[in-house]
């Protein structure tokens, strides 16, 4: 699967509390390593899918998620990653 | 005279200032889609980047030998974890490398044919379900060899775990199907030990008092002998249940390090666990280096990677 965004935070707690209310809302959402081009503060960040980001960052603000910002990047799972290219950086 | 010099000199200190006020100006926005910057693959001072890290082991002569295993394959470096270059089969998700004997055995999945490096089943989550990938490596990590053993299904490995005491000798192999298998030639062949792991497939050990296991979404548990197994109690530095992967030390199985948020320590063979390590951040590899048995290491989801040479009582970053 491609991935191609990143949304980064402040605590490891806060990506994984993301990761399922993505998930429960149906977007598909990944924990990932934190790509150190998005300097995320707790390491690790939550992929998802761009076309989604609207939805994603609607999604986190509705459910009162902290998070640092949301940055459009690319992962490929099937490279496992190393492949990752930072496109925009978006703060939210 | 001298006022037009001065004021010249003020001139071209503030073009000068300018012109770098202009020029961080324009690294500091973002970056149009256009222009796309490439992520360093390999890199000095920390893990290179992957979706995953799952695993380490030490070199079996070497206390600077690393090798890492990750959803991008294996990463070696020889100076301590300061450098890191790819060694090893390609399209590897090595979910689990361990010291066996003078060698090391990585294993994992074929990722060319899973969907993805982990995925998430019911509560838990682990490595998909796909073809076995499994290598041997006889000098340190440089070279890896594929094996073929025999009793071992073509089924992706979770996780590899050395025995202890009068099991010492043997190799377990959780598979990501939850089975579990074990082999006391070195991976040659394995034999089914248990149909059904009975807790999610994701770390394992053994240690003096038995097994521990435990996952990152329901958390750690504890079995005399793998045919049952008890909740533990412990919770990690934020509260959860969090258990990323075990090492336990290669002279004292009673003392067992475990990532988590940071890296906790046990000298009671995983019954109770204090920090070692404190961090807000995300652990997963950790391994001891049996040529230098006080000497273990552990990397950080940020891709940090951390040393002990007092048996996890301090530790220093070294990448």
């Amino acid at each position: 699967m491609k991935w191609g965004g990143v949304v980064s935070f402040f605590a490891s707690e806060h990506a994984m509390r993301a990761e399922r209310v993505l998930e429960r809302a149906e977007l598909p959402a990944r924990l990932v390593p934190g790509p150190r081009e998005v300097s995320p503060n707790c390491g690790v960040a939550v992929a998802f899918r761009w076309e989604d980001e609207p939805k994603v960052e609607e999604a986190l603000q509705s459910k009162k998620i902290r998070y640092e910002a949301i940055h459009r990047f690319d992962l490929d799972d099937e490279e496992g990653a190393g492949s990752g290219r930072v496109l925009t950086g978006e703060t939210a | 005279m001298k006022v037009t010099r001065r004021r010249a000199v003020i001139a071209a200190c503030v073009a000068l200032f300018l012109a770098a006020f202009f020029a961080l100006g324009a690294v500091s926005h973002s970056t149009p889609a256009s222009s796309t910057a490439a992520v360093a693959t390999g890199s000095v001072g920390a893990v290179p980047s992957s979706m995953w890290y799952w695993t380490m082991a030490v070199s079996p002569s070497d206390p600077n030998v690393l090798v890492v295993g990750s959803a991008s394959g294996l990463y070696r470096s020889e100076d301590g974890g300061k450098s890191w270059a790819p060694v090893g089969p390609k399209a590897f998700n090595a979910t689990s490398v361990v010291q066996s004997g003078n060698e090391l055995i990585a294993a994992g999945g074929k990722l060319g044919a899973l969907s993805s490096a982990i995925t998430r089943v019911g509560q838990a989550r682990q490595a998909p379900v796909g073809p076995l990938l499994i290598a041997s490596s006889s000098d340190g990590g440089k070279t890896w060899a594929l094996l073929h053993p025999s009793g071992l299904p073509n089924t992706s490995v979770q996780a590899l775990a050395n025995g202890t005491g009068s099991t010492a000798s043997t190799l377990y192999a959780v598979l990501t199907n939850g089975k579990l298998y074990s082999s006391t030639d070195g991976a040659k062949s394995f034999k089914l030990v248990s149909p059904k792991l009975g807790i999610p497939p994701w770390a394992i050990a053994s240690t003096a008092n038995g097994f521990v296991g435990g996952d990152m979404d329901t958390g750690g548990y504890a079995s005399p002998n793998v045919s049952g197994w008890a909740k533990a109690k412990y919770r990690d530095a934020k509260g959860g249940l969090m258990v990323m992967e075990y090492a336990v030390q290669p002279n004292d199985p009673k003392h067992v390090l475990m990532s988590a948020f940071g890296v906790e320590g046990s000298t009671d063979g995983g019954k109770t666990w204090s920090p070692v390590l404190k961090s807000t951040v995300m652990f997963g590899p950790v391994a001891w280096a049996a040529s230098s048995p006080n000497t273990a290491y552990a990397v950080g989801f940020d891709s940090s990677v951390w040393r002990t040479d007092d048996g996890g009582k301090t530790w220093k970053k070294v990448g």
